[in-house]
């Protein structure tokens, strides 16, 4: 991302932005939430800089980014967190290892289990603004004939407090809901006017959406006996350190023989030794080993 | 059964209380979790290299390694580095992604990993200074190139100065192979890779 030159973008009213004080800011980005910023991305990250600057009243990235290391509640720097990050997906998106889960994996796990006494736990990170674990939560629901046996919780959670705000409101457009079939729709989602849709209330009670931050091992440490894991498509905005460090999380995360799956463009085998891929028809997943 | 309501789940468990004294503990998880008390300790490094030393276990030992990854100093990576000896390759592989995320500190201990009577040693601190982005580590290797006795080690020198940049490379890579006439697999490791400097 380096360059030599005094590199200046934005000319305009906003204040311009020096390449050595954005490579700091990347460097202390990346040391907070794990996430690398790269040069291919300069605009973007130009971009919401800028607004947040400007949102704060400060002068230059400096000011900014010393409002940001030493405010005492962390909202400002939630707030940057919020505008670093990208939230698109949509429901069932990548519906193969859904149907992974439903008829394979929790099949498995549920064979280890007492339904009398253990719960099955489903964890969605990071859920941005909440497709994912509805889906999962509908598709544990729709394709899984063991769902009435067992007590089954559906954790989500994201780094960004914007998007867990919308998750949990559950309201959504076309855009998001052009994988739902009509069926689906009509039966877990009601009409709330202008072509969009909200998630029934039952559906969203189900879902426990919260807060963290993958680098943050405090936080991390409140996440065990998990059962599954959906992180998809988290693992590329991250270092090698940093995904061995979160892939070292999960796998703490995990309860022994619990899978995680990733994003179709990332593998836990470049990552980390300690899991084992497991190869289902629908999916290629990964499995924290049995004793 | 079912989905359950968010409101109505039971609060974490508790987690155990970690000491150092849970190093020797018989659960895994328990001593993966005490390597992270010494993150912050002065002597978390020497302590993190003696575990890893006698560690069986692959999560442990990753846990122990991304410990030192944390610390990321002089002492950590000197205390990585003197992994690069052990006999488990498990071991030594860590050691070397361990030395590849502080890259500052790697590179301040290559003349001193370079200068080791063990060939492996020099050859790991080739396949370390390959990956570090320091433009000190081409001038190493290429100062490595000039005087290193050991036709393996070339061998790994030639794949990581091939098609490289620094100035230099290429001829420490010809004067590499007048040195080494009589090794006919060295020769071809640095045909290849002056073919990369015409590929480049």
């Amino acid at each position: 991302m380096a360059t030599s030159s005094p590199l200046r973008a934005n000319q305009g009213a906003e204040p311009a932005l020096v390449v050595e004080d954005v490579i700091a800011f990347c460097d202390f980005f990346y040391r907070k939430t794990g996430i690398s910023l790269d040069a291919s991305r300069r605009y973007f990250i130009d971009k919401r800089l800028q607004e947040r600057i400007a949102a704060t009243g400060c002068a230059s990235l400096r000011e900014y980014l010393s409002l940001v290391k030493f405010e005492h509640d962390g909202a400002e720097m939630q707030a940057l967190i919020n505008a670093m990050t990208v939230n698109e997906t949509y429901f069932f998106r990548e519906d193969y290892q859904l149907d992974c889960l439903t008829r394979h994996m929790l099949n498995e796990i549920a064979d280890r289990k007492d339904p009398r006494r253990d719960r099955i736990r489903i964890w969605s990170i990071p859920c941005s603004t909440g497709e994912e674990p509805y889906s999962i939560a509908i598709a544990v629901l729709e394709n899984w004939s063991r769902a009435s046996d067992f007590d089954i919780e559906i954790i989500a959670s994201d780094i960004d407090s914007r998007a867990l705000a919308e998750a949990r409101e559950g309201i959504y457009g076309a855009r998001s809901m052009h994988r739902v079939t009509p069926r689906i729709r009509d039966g877990y989602f009601r009409p709330v006017g202008d072509d969009r849709w909200q998630v029934i209330a039952d559906l969203r009670e189900s879902v426990d959406f919260g807060l963290i931050n993958v680098s943050d091992p405090l936080a991390m440490a409140r996440m065990r006996r998990i059962d599954v894991i959906f992180c998809r498509n988290l693992l590329i905005y991250f270092d090698d350190l940093s995904r061995r460090r979160a892939a070292d999380l999960f796998y703490d995360a995990l309860n022994p023989g619990g899978f995680i799956a990733l994003g179709h463009s990332e593998s836990m085998s470049r990552v980390s030794a300690l899991f084992s891929p497991r190869k289902f028809p629908e999916a290629l997943v990964h499995q924290r080993p049995l004793p | 059964m079912g989905l359950l309501k968010a409101g109505s789940r039971s609060a974490e468990a508790p987690a155990h209380m970690v000491t150092v004294a849970s190093l020797v503990d018989p659960d895994p998880g328990l001593r993966r979790q005490a390597v992270q008390v010494f993150v912050g300790d002065p002597g978390g490094p020497a302590r993190l290299a003696d575990l890893l030393h006698g560690e069986t276990d692959a999560s442990v030992r990753q846990a122990a390694f991304l410990a030192l990854a944390a610390i990321s100093t002089r002492a950590a990576a000197e205390a990585a580095a003197g992994l690069l000896s052990h006999p488990d390759p498990a071991l030594r592989n860590g050691a070397l992604e361990t030395l590849a995320a502080m890259p500052d500190h790697a590179a301040a201990l290559l003349d001193t990993l370079g200068r080791e009577v063990d060939p492996d040693i020099r050859s790991f601190a080739v396949l370390l200074a390959a990956d570090l982005p320091a433009p000190e580590a081409a001038a190493w290797l290429i100062a490595l190139a000039e005087r290193e006795g050991d036709a393996n080690v070339c061998a790994h020198i030639a794949e990581a100065l091939g098609g490289s940049i620094a100035a230099g490379a290429r001829a420490a890579l010809c004067a590499m192979a007048a040195r080494f006439a009589g090794e006919p697999q060295l020769q071809f490791a640095i045909e290849i890779a002056l073919r990369r400097f015409d590929d480049a």
